[in-house]
This record gives structure tokens, sequence and C-alpha cells, in this order.
């Protein structure tokens, strides 16, 4: 009996140790991909486009954006409607448990307002971008977005 | 004819028609005869008066916008350019992207000039007064509009997506939508070249 009994505390603890490995280990993380900032001359607007992948277990919200290079950042979705085009305010975009988005051209964009030095091919410009999960938890994280050229 | 559903109808069908008739030969919409053709008195970059005399004899791509838009405007300006960089090196003078500024109060000539500018030289930039730009919208059946600005004074523009194509005597010929690959507006802009 006694050595039921710690046999099933053994399983007990190795399954423990081992959900603690699993919870701990976990990419708790977003992360970013083609990250990019299309250059456009001018100290009008630049749009900033990525793939963000929420590699955590639970939905996150992509709630805002920020840069020591921008005035500020906004969250855009152009939207094509009856052949009219029109720029729309995103309040924050989710993103589901292990999917992805995308931030691309003619969809999704940062739109990145009044840059306070002139930007060139090839600077990395670092953009926080900030989440909140479903416990309303703010986390930021800053990645680094390339400069490219507008004509492919 | 005044019953517009009635008109619609016929509009449609006009275009569907037309639509199955040329699928095999167009990537985009074939518009010849359906609107009118080029026509414009607006201003340059350079703040003199312009009007279709001043572009005729090549093959124009019309297409509305405003440089305070770094998305949707630049990919078709970008994709333009670049099927126009897809063709023989000798034609690409003969074409030429008419880019319209619906937004004159911010959008001076350095900046139009500045902006398409940077798609290459077979891109000019115009806009004119709001009258000029009236007509012209209203003459390709589009419309352009202003939301209402935030805090920092920036406002959105609304404006056509459609890409209008005219042959080097000035006839329009096809609606090319934004979704049309660079490769595929190459081919038509061949075409179009062509006669």
């Amino acid at each position: 009996m006694q050595r039921i009994t710690l046999s099933i505390l053994a399983i007990l603890l190795l399954a423990g140790g081992l959900a603690w490995v699993w919870l701990v280990d976990a990419p708790e993380t977003v992360s970013i991909d083609q990250a990019r900032i299309r250059l456009l001359p001018g100290d009008g607007p630049q749009a900033g486009y990525f793939v963000l992948q929420n590699n955590t277990r639970q939905a996150v919200r992509l709630q805002s954006a920020d840069s020591p290079l921008f005035n500020r950042i906004m969250l855009h979705q152009t939207r094509i409607r009856d052949g009219q085009s029109q720029m729309d305010h995103l309040q924050g975009v989710e993103i589901t448990a292990g999917d992805s988005i995308e931030f691309a051209p003619g969809g999704m964009h940062l739109m990145m307002v009044g840059a306070n030095q002139p930007l060139e091919i090839g600077d990395l410009v670092p953009v926080t971008l900030e989440f909140s999960d479903k416990d309303n938890q703010a986390r930021q994280l800053t990645f680094e977005f390339i400069v490219v050229p507008i004509t492919p | 004819m005044k019953n517009p559903i009635l008109r619609l109808a016929i509009l449609s069908f006009t275009l569907f028609t037309a639509a199955c008739q040329q699928s095999a030969e167009w990537h985009g919409k074939d518009i010849s005869g359906l609107m009118p053709d080029l026509q414009f008195e607006l201003v340059n970059d350079r703040g003199e008066s312009v009007n279709e005399a001043d572009y005729a004899g090549k093959v124009s791509l019309l297409f509305f916008g405003f440089t305070y838009c770094p998305d949707i405007c630049p990919t078709t300006l970008a994709q333009l350019a670049a099927a126009i960089r897809n063709l023989p090196e000798d034609v690409q003078q003969q074409v030429q992207v008419l880019f319209i500024s619906v937004d004159p109060a911010r959008d001076n000539g350095e900046r139009l000039s500045q902006y398409a500018g940077a798609f290459g030289e077979q891109v000019a930039g115009l806009s004119g007064s709001q009258e000029q730009l009236q007509t012209l919208t209203r003459r390709y059946r589009v419309t352009y509009g202003y939301g209402e600005a935030d805090e920092n004074g920036d406002y959105n523009v609304s404006h056509s997506s459609a890409v209008f194509a005219f042959d080097n005597t000035g006839r329009v010929r096809l609606l090319i939508r934004e979704d049309l690959s660079a490769a595929q507006i190459a081919d038509d802009l061949q075409k179009l070249l062509k006669g």
C-alpha cells in the first residue's frame, strides 16, 4: 500500500514537474517577421508593415505602436469599397493563440507620422508595439524595422 | 432614361458583356467608349496651368490620390512604375502616369514633385483647384472626399482606387484595378502601345 502511495506521489511529482517545465519553457512571446518601413520622400507619413506571430497560449491584442523617431504612430487599415479607397483607424488588432496577422500594402499598416530625422534606405528604426492579453496585462516589445525602398 | 436602376442595369450589362468579350485579351476592364476621352485643366508641380494637350501622344494612366497617403497610393504607383519598367526600354518613354492629387490644400508643387518623382520620371504629379478637380472627377464618374481633421490637423482623404488607361490619342481604353500584377499591367500597356 505504502509502495503504491509512493508510486502515485512520484508520478504526481513527475507530472507536476513536467507541467512546470512545459509552462515555464513555453515560448511565451510574440515574434515579428518582415518588419519594414517603405520609404516615401518628404515629411509626409510613412507606412510600416510586418507579420506578427502570437506564440503564446492565449489571444493577445496589438493595441498601439510608438517610436522615438516618429511623433506618433497609428494602426490603420486601407479599405476599398465600391472602387473608393479610404483609411480606417483600428482600435487594436487581436491575434488568437498560435495565429499570425499581417500588416501588408493595401491592407493594415502602421501610419507613422512626423519623422524627426530624415530616414535612409537600410536604416533600422526601433518600434515598440504594445500588447494586452485577456487580463488587460500590458506588455511592450520593441522591434527593429528596416527602411526599404518604395519601388521593388 | 430617368430610371437610375435601369441605367445602372444597362451600364452593368454593357460592362459585363464588354468584359466577357475582352477577357481573353485584356487584364484590365475594357471601357472603350464608356468614358470620355482624356481632357483636363490642372496645375503641374511648377504651378503652371496644364491641360491634356501638354501630355498628348503617350499612353496615359490616370490615378487619383494624395501624398499624405502612405499605403495604397504608393502601392498603386509602385505597381504602375514596375509595369512600365517591365516594358522594353525603347517604349518606356511612351507611357506616362498622371498622378492627380485631390488634396491641393496640403499638396503643394514641391510635395507633388518629390512624391511623384520617387516612382520615376514617367510619373507626373498634378493637382488643381477644387473646381478643376471636381470637373475632372465628375468626368470619370469618381468622387473624393475629406474626413474630419484630428487634434493634430491631420485628415483622411477618400479617393477612387482605379486607374484609367488612355491610348496615345487620348481615347479611354481600360480600367485597371488595384489587384492586377505589374506583369499583367505591362501586358495591357504593350497592347495599348501597339494601338
